[in-house]
């Protein structure tokens, strides 16, 4: 994100990022992260406009263009400080606007109720190979030691609570 | 690894799954079968010995004229992956290892963490971590005249259908981390065999008590839900990114959790028509 002229100026992330557009929806894959992101076309919109050369402004009167409705300031806000926290823009910043911190029910308080749907980003964190299986049986763990290759130091190795423990001088391991 | 390779190798076997091409070899001939028995579904025998993947298994034992109970030894290529006295738990492993070393790794195919069964040419696809009772449900939804397709995986193509992984179910008794396997046919059910079409996936989480009211996902909710299910998320983005989405456009997507399997089978398969 840039300042000029006391305007801010976000960007998105595109680096290690994958895309995937379907309808009324953007999929985004962090593969830094491992987090996977649904936004919906609000957020979407505003995401795809953050080109590092448009304000809140331009951006409002961009999603205003899209779904041809009036859009409040403070809805690109609310997207912004989404994205932010999503990790899909350059920069931070609510911080660096030194904006104050706008949630949904901040704006449903404040009566901003806009024909567009507010914007929303949902995440998921992508799970390992392991943890998107079934668990290694418990007495497969017993007497392993942490460093073999997918042992309790890869961490397959849980039982129905998922926890595995080191025992003793021999480093062997132990699911509990 | 030298050290493995020098070992007396009794029988073993090359073998062709889902594009990759694995070798098992063991020390003792007598266990070949149940080690075959461990397969993916639908492995078939490679014609060159060359694999890209390797596993040994040691067998342990009783030596003769020995009180000395030897570990079974369980490596893949050079690490170890197991060790233990019981050799039927070390056949478990490495079943466990050896799906999900395919299901990371399937070449055009998407392995996601859910069971599946067919009812009227579609697939119900019900993604869930361990423990969340999937197999439950498929099992009840079997015996309810779904066809089996799996409990452990949803295998999806390019175009978004379900292929069968139909492995006997494995059934846990309350309270127990181990499951015991059953085959479909004595639930009085029968496994498909045709790719189908997704029109139904459920994501639930059996909660004592708890009552079915479920709510709808959108289409981009539902991927992320099946792509917290997929075992290849991190390493085949972008093929899961491109399946998933066709995995769910035609389908209803549904979220809650639930109470017992018997009173939810019969308004999921409703939602089937």
């Amino acid at each position: 994100m840039k300042r000029s002229n006391g305007y801010f100026l976000p960007k998105a992330r595109k680096n290690d990022l994958v895309t995937r557009q379907i309808p009324g929806e953007l999929l985004v894959y962090d593969l830094k992260r491992h987090k996977a992101f649904c936004l919906n076309d609000t957020a979407a919109s505003v995401w795809k406009n953050c080109n590092g050369k448009r304000t809140v402004k331009d951006l409002a009167l961009a999603l205003e263009k899209d779904q041809q409705t009036p859009v409040d300031d403070k809805v690109i806000w609310l997207a912004l400080d989404q994205l932010e926290k999503s990790n899909l823009l350059q920069a931070n910043v609510i911080e660096a606007a030194g904006f104050p911190s706008v949630s949904r029910r901040s704006l449903l308080r404040a009566g901003i109720v806009t024909a567009v749907a507010l914007p929303i980003v949902t995440m998921i964190a992508a799970p390992t190979a392991q943890a998107a299986g079934t668990p290694v049986a418990s007495a497969t763990c017993q007497g392993r030691h942490p460093s073999d290759p997918g042992g309790c130091g890869g961490n397959p190795c849980s039982d129905a609570t998922g926890s595995c423990l080191q025992q003793g001088v021999s480093n062997a391991c132990k699911c509990l | 690894m030298q050290k493995i390779d020098r070992l007396g190798w009794a029988d073993g076997i090359a073998f062709r799954s889902y594009g990759l091409r694995i070798g098992v070899r063991v020390t003792d001939r007598a266990v070949m079968d149940s080690v075959i028995d461990r397969l993916p579904p639908g492995w078939k025998p490679a014609a060159s010995p060359i694999v890209d993947h390797l596993y040994s298994i040691i067998v342990g034992g009783q030596a003769d004229g020995s009180r000395i109970q030897r570990f079974s030894l369980l490596y893949y290529d050079a690490g170890r992956m197991g060790r233990t006295r019981d050799f039927q738990m070390l056949l478990k492993t490495f079943e466990s290892y050896l799906q999900l070393l395919v299901a990371d790794n399937a070449r055009r195919r998407v392995f996601v963490h859910a069971g599946v069964v067919g009812w009227k040419n579609q697939a119900i696809v019900i993604p869930g971590m361990s423990f969340s009772g999937k197999t439950t449900l498929v099992s009840k939804l079997v015996q309810a005249g779904a066809q089996y397709y799996s409990d452990e995986y949803a295998v999806l193509d390019e175009q978004g259908r379900v292929h069968p992984f139909a492995r006997p179910l494995g059934v846990r008794r309350p309270n127990e981390f181990e499951t015991s396997r059953i085959d479909v046919t004595s639930l009085g059910g029968v496994s498909g065999s045709r790719p189908l079409p997704v029109r139904l996936v459920v994501a639930t989480k059996y909660r004592a008590g708890a009552k079915w009211r479920p709510r709808q996902l959108t289409q981009g909710r539902a991927v992320l839900e099946l792509l917290a299910n997929t075992v290849s998320a991190r390493s085949q983005t972008r093929l899961a990114l491109s399946t998933l989405p066709r995995a769910v456009q035609n389908a209803e997507v549904l979220k809650g959790v639930r109470g017992e399997a018997d009173e939810v089978i019969e308004t999921i398969l409703k939602k089937v028509v």
